[in-house]
This record gives structure tokens, sequence and C-alpha cells, in this order.
């Protein structure tokens, strides 16, 4: 009888260290690893969702610039220069102040800066006109609606007899290069 | 009446302590611990079980909140506005680079003083500067001096360098050095030199003020008859 409780008692014994080494240890261990596994999600959820309201703000921010004040930048900086638009542009300023227009020309578009998503074009005009009127017309220039900017400037006396100066201008301007492109 | 005394045929026991039979359900040491350590076992398995289901759950939560948020995302968007991003610093980049050519020849104008005949004028733009080279001519050294003096303390033109000075008297130019010796040029003479500014691009802030191409010519004529041109003037 003795030996049979002994018995019991061993077995259980047995039973439950085989409880504990193959059912108990694993368990322990998958819980501890699927743990470690929502704390990673916890933080990629956390993330996730950070990229989500940062790129709603951001598209929420970009949404709420005005239509005008978006076409204005457009504008500024469009994705085509178009040379057709410049020059009759230059040539409206010219022609505003007055001034004889010698010559009108385009350059090469080129690129601009680093990243590659700029590049600019040359556009050269010579004209001639009292030297008011040439320094009004580059007033003009600068604040026009698109960048004009001046990169060469020579002013010189159109004649030795003459009140009139011919300026020889250089200006630039710029487009985007979009990844659409 | 009978005698009770007379003994019993039932043989009497003696009042003793009634021996303790050993029980069999009696445990030892070991057998507390087989079943502390088996129950102690079961209930563990049991709540592992419990945790570990949990767990699952969790994490399955978890990996259907993450996939609802990465649902949410909207690569399209992102691109956009990416893209908007790209462009405005673009735009910035080209708008930080205007300058005021205006602020320019206001600086040159309110610096000339009189005398001095600007006989050419080059502007060349780098990205972060600009060079101004003029051609000048003067009357006399003085008026020379006195120019050079007045560039050195005006806050756009200050770093400038003055160079190539020389004397042209009855058509015969003469090479000269620049010294603050005593004037010895007549009224017929023509002192030439060069000027050569090296000005900042930040020196000469771009303030915008749209004007639309068509626009009115507002009082453009004013200013050009009330203008003083020292270009014109050679």
């Amino acid at each position: 009888m003795k030996n049979a409780s002994v018995l019991v008692q061993t077995a259980l014994l047995l039973i439950a260290v085989s409880l504990l080494f193959f059912y108990v240890w694993p368990a322990f261990s998958a819980i501890s690893a699927e743990q470690d596994k929502i704390s990673e999600y916890d933080e990629a959820i956390s993330q996730a969702a950070e990229v989500n309201n940062l790129l709603n703000s951001l598209k929420n921010e970009i949404e709420s610039i005005p239509n005008t004040d978006r076409n204005a930048l457009q504008t500024y900086l469009p994705e085509t220069i178009d040379p057709i638009t410049v020059q009759r542009d230059i040539k409206a300023y010219v022609d505003r102040h007055s001034l004889q227009l010698t010559s009108m020309g385009q350059g090469e578009l080129s690129s601009f800066g680093t990243g590659g998503y700029l590049q600019q074009q040359e556009f050269s005009v010579i004209v001639t006109g009292e030297y008011q009127a040439v320094k009004n017309m580059l007033r003009d220039t600068e604040r026009n609606p698109y960048p004009l900017h001046i990169v060469d400037l020579i002013m010189a006396p159109a004649s030795a007899a003459s009140s009139e100066v011919q300026a020889d201008i250089t200006f630039i301007t710029y487009q985007f290069i979009s990844d659409n492109q | 009446m009978a005698n009770n005394s007379r003994p019993s045929f039932i043989p009497r026991r003696t009042p003793t302590a009634p021996k303790k039979q050993p029980s069999s359900r009696s445990i030892g040491l070991f057998g507390y611990l087989s079943y502390i350590l088996f129950f102690g076992s079961i209930l563990l398995s049991l709540g592992m079980f419990i945790v570990s289901q949990q767990v699952q759950n969790t994490l399955q939560e978890k990996q259907t909140e993450l996939a609802t948020i990465k649902d949410q995302f909207q690569q399209s968007e992102m691109d956009r506005v990416q893209e908007y991003e790209r462009f405005l610093e673009q735009l910035t980049a080209v708008f930080s680079r205007s300058i005021s050519i205006e602020r320019l020849f206001a600086a040159v104008e309110d610096s000339v003083v009189e005398k001095i005949f600007f006989t050419e004028m080059t502007l060349e733009r780098a990205i972060e500067s600009l060079a101004l080279s003029a051609s000048v001519q003067s009357n006399s050294f003085d008026t020379a001096l006195f120019q050079r003096n007045v560039y050195t303390e005006f806050p756009v033109l200050e770093t400038f360098t003055l160079e190539e000075v020389a004397l042209q008297s009855a058509g015969q130019p003469t090479a000269t050095t620049q010294s603050d010796e005593e004037d010895t040029t007549t009224e017929n003479d023509v002192v030439t030199f060069s000027l050569t500014f090296d000005l900042a691009a930040s020196s000469l802030p771009f303030s915008p003020q749209v004007v639309p191409v068509d626009a009115d010519l507002e009082d453009d004529n004013n200013e050009t008859a009330a203008a003083t041109t020292n270009t014109n003037d050679t």
C-alpha cells in the first residue's frame, strides 16, 4: 500500500516536472516573444499613426493655401518656361518705358542648383534709351510675377553725342522639374 | 434478588487507551512536495494557457490595427506632399537669389559726387555675390580722391577697388599713381579710373512687390523727368 502511494507521488512529480518543462517553459518563452512582438507592433503603430497625422496635417496645410497664392507660386516657378511669354513680357517692359529694342534672344535651358529640380534659361536683350527709363525698366523686371534675374548688365552711352544709354542685359528665369515630368 | 456482583461470563477488558492504527493516508515530505508541484504545475499551465491566449489575441489586435493604419496611408498623397515640399524648397532657393537692382542703382547714384562721370557700367551676377565694374571720369585727382573717400564710408559700396588711374591731358594720356600730393590738373584734364565693387547679394535685399506687366506707368514719367544721371552726362 505504501509502495503504491510512493509510486503515485513519483508519477505526480514526474507529470509536474514534465508540464513545467514541456508546456510551461515553452509557453513562457512564446509569451515573452509575443510580448516583444506586441511592443514592436505598438511602436510601429505609433510611428505609422504619427506619419499619417503628419501627412494629413501637411496635406491640410497645402490645401489651406488659397488658390490665388498657389497660382502665384506656380507662376513664380513654373514647370515649363514659355520663351514666347517671357520675351513678350520683356518687350512689354521695354515698350512701357519707351525704350528702343535693338535685339532680343533666348539661350539654352541648363540645370541650376543641386538636386536637379531646377533649370534656368537666359534671355538677352539690348535696349537703348534714357538712363532713367532703363533703370525703371530694370526695376519693373525685378518685380515681375516670375523671376527675371539680371546676371549680366553692360550699360554705356549709346553714342558719343547722345544722352541715351545702351543696355545689354541678360536675364535668367527658372523652371521646376517635378518627378512627374 | 439476584446477586449482581456475579461476574459476567463475557471477559471484561481492562480499560486502556485505544491503540492508534497507522493511517494509510499519511503523507510524507516527498508526498507534500509532489502534490504541491503537481497542482502548482497544473495551475501554472492553466495560467500560462490563459495568458498565452490573451497575448495572442492582443497580438492579433495590434496586427489588425497596424493593417488598418497602413490602409489609411496613401502613397499618392505622400508623393504629392513631398513634391510640393520640393517645389517650395526650390522656390525659396530661387526667391533668395533675388536682389534689388533698384537699391543698387540708388546706392550708386547716392554715392556719386559732383564732376564724376560713369562712362560704362558692368554688372555680373554670381550665386551669392555680384561684381559691379565701372569706368569713371573725373576732372581732377581731388575729385577722384573725394569720390574714393565717399565710397569707404558708404554702407553698400564699401568693398571696392579703385585702379587704372590715368590722366588724359591735351590728348596725351599719362599714366599716374595715386598720391595725396597737391593736385596739379587743369580744367581740360580728364582723370580716368576704374572701379570694381564686390557686393554681397544679401546687402541688396529684395522686397517683394509684384507689378503686373500691363500695369499703369504711374509716376515713371515724372521720375524720368526729375532724374539726374551721371551716365547720361558723359
